[in-house]
């Protein structure tokens, strides 16, 4: 094992870590501000990637497809979130958590009940535009441009996300209203609007990161699932709560995963949840979580 | 809506009624009705374990699948690798399923609810990762062929190979578990358990270990979901990691959404709703996901108990 292969694993695993993170942020925005444990995040995630997929196939002979097909993702994916913060999450604020839970589960299903009705069982593979396709020569060895690539597309959103939520009016309705509904409503903002279009666009970056990173995660029905739970694991790493925490466990279990697949292929599967139960025998809060 | 007069004589004699018809269905039915019904009993296992710590404890487990699959894997191991006793099979069922939530367990319920919820999902996943990856498992292809057992009594050996003999086999453990179900929600046991799933911090002032309790009642949990994974992998005669996946653990929650949470009848009748449904959606639509959702978000959104719960409340009794 030579040095150049350390840097192209550690890149690759960093690749992977933006990504997992770009997903992990939408989950953390709706659970940090209204509450709400959304199982069907990844679901979300799932449905942007096919329906970049569909748009992308259709449109194949424009150039550019590639983008349109990310677009119409992230497009359709904000207005469904739209529609389920609407008509069933608005329903359920004031259940229980479990309620919750049990509820976006059942959009899981029903998700994943649409993507096999409709795609089919078979994995699906999105063709990239033909400069994401080469390699660049890191440290005397190669590295896919398309890992570049959804490093700065990744960087991209995140900073787009960071910059709307303090920099932008609805970012800081958003933040007054997560921290005290009553309150913010008394001075006038409108919490329910706030709360609808945060839910969509938390929907809208995972399609975002759906349509981009099909190229990391071959794209067949049950995606969803197994997505949200890997989601979960490095929420619970990182601290519920925490978005720096987030952010550390995603890149901790992408860099992992990424020298694991190379070198203990059999264990990539089960690390992350390793790493999970591990961080919970010595720091139970997770790594930046409060008492 | 009036009520009903409810006569206590009803009390006994309708599970009585409910066994003597299990009894007699199974020498009406055969072939695929036998292995629907059979298949009915276990998921009513796995269901009243489900409900044990759901219902009765409030805690939401989202990996009892993990169990399901340590109880069906060992039993296949055993039959494949050491013997055809069903005794045996069973017991090395139970210990490892025992050491297994015994792990999950204590990792995962000393951060409230909420976290529980998605640990155990994380863990169930991880069992799931373990089964499709290792070799003693048989990987993504999992272990094909595995006989039904026989029962060894000393003075004579049962085999278990004939559906029918499986179907009582499977019939008086069902009752069994039942009749424990019953036992530790009436007992202080079960009052206690019922005290932490609504107010987990007056128990604790109380007095009341919730740590402990709530480790307790998942152990005994996840006894139920290995022994119906256990019984289940003999009725198809195949162990795959489909036992462990998330949607095995979602069947249990399933099973006791239909049914209802809050009655005694309810997992059983969930279970029986649940897999005929299931079984049907999978053969006619060949796309279960797409009912099973929106049937899910209903009874989340406007039935939150269930069947039995709406009869329960229709005849002013719990049923």
């Amino acid at each position: 094992m030579d040095f150049g292969m350390i840097v192209v694993d550690l890149l690759n695993g960093l690749t992977r870590g933006f990504l997992y993170f770009l997903i992990v942020s939408g989950l953390a925005i709706t659970l940090g501000t209204m509450g709400i444990i959304n199982f069907a995040h990844g679901s979300f995630y799932m449905l942007g990637a096919y329906l970049a997929w569909t748009t992308a196939m259709a449109m194949s002979n424009v150039t550019g497809s590639f983008w349109m097909g990310v677009i119409a993702g992230a497009v359709a994916l904000f207005g469904l979130g739209l529609l389920v913060e609407r008509w069933l999450l608005r329903r359920i604020y004031a259940a229980e958590h479990l309620y919750q839970l049990l509820a976006t589960f059942g959009l899981v299903l029903f998700l994943d009940g649409i993507v096999l009705e409709i795609w089919g069982g078979l994995p699906k593979v999105i063709s990239l535009p033909e400069y994401l396709t080469g390699n660049l020569s890191v440290a005397g060895r190669a590295w896919p441009v398309y890992s570049l690539f959804i490093l700065l597309f990744s960087s991209v959103i995140i900073a787009g996300l960071w910059f709307l939520l303090y920099r932008t009016r609805l970012g800081y309705e958003c933040r007054a209203a997560a921290m005290d509904r009553e309150m913010s409503r008394a001075l006038g903002i409108n919490v329910t609007v706030v709360f609808m279009l945060m839910f969509a666009v938390g929907a809208a970056v995972a399609a975002l990161a759906g349509g981009a990173g099909t190229g990391l995660m071959a794209l067949s029905p049950g995606l969803g699932g197994s997505i949200i739970i890997l989601c979960f694991a490095i929420i619970v790493i990182g601290g519920l709560g925490s978005l720096g925490g987030a952010f550390v466990g995603a890149i901790l279990i992408g860099v992992l995963e990424s020298f694991s697949w190379h070198h203990f292929p059999d264990s990539a599967m089960y690390l992350p949840f390793a790493i999970m139960a591990i961080v919970l025998l010595l720091r139970p809060q997770g790594l930046f979580g409060k008492e | 809506m009036g009520q009903i007069r409810w006569p206590k004589k009803l009390n006994k004699v309708i599970p009585a009624g409910v066994v003597a018809i299990l009894i007699l269905l199974g020498l009406l039915l055969r072939g695929y009705h036998l292995y629907l019904l059979n298949e009915i009993l276990i998921m009513a296992i796995f269901a009243y374990g489900f409900s044990l710590l759901f219902s009765h404890a409030g805690y939401l487990s989202f990996g009892h699948a993990a169990f399901y699959a340590s109880g069906g894997y060992t039993v296949a191991l055993m039959f494949k690798h050491v013997h055809d006793s069903t005794w045996l099979a069973l017991l090395a069922a139970l210990v490892v399923t025992a050491i297994v939530a015994g792990a999950i367990g204590f990792l995962s319920v000393r951060l409230g609810r909420i976290y529980f919820a998605l640990l155990t999902l994380g863990f169930a996943q991880m069992i799931f990762a373990v089964a499709f990856r290792s070799r003693f498992t048989g990987g993504d292809d999992g272990l094909p062929g595995i006989p039904a057992g026989s029962l060894d009594f000393g003075f004579s050996k049962i085999s278990l190979a004939s559906p029918v003999t499986y179907y009582y086999f499977t019939l008086v453990l069902f009752i069994l578990c039942v009749f424990i179900t019953w036992r530790i929600i009436h007992s202080p046991f079960g009052y206690t358990l019922r005290s932490i799933r609504d107010n987990p911090e007056r128990a604790t002032f109380i007095g009341i270990n919730v740590l402990k309790y709530a480790r307790i009642i998942f152990l005994i949990s996840a006894l139920f979901a290995g022994l119906a994974g256990a019984l289940f992998v003999p009725l198809t005669k195949y162990a795959s990691p489909a036992l462990a996946h998330f949607e095995t653990s979602g069947d249990p929650v399933m099973a006791c959404l239909i049914g209802g949470l809050y009655t005694f009848s309810g997992p059983f009748v969930g279970a029986a709703i649940y897999t005929v449904l299931k079984s049907y959606l999978m053969t006619a639509v060949g796309n279960y996901p797409l009912v099973m959702g929106p049937i899910l978000l209903v009874l989340v959104l406007f039935l939150r108990s269930g069947v039995m719960g709406f009869l329960s409340e229709r005849l002013g009794r719990s049923l």
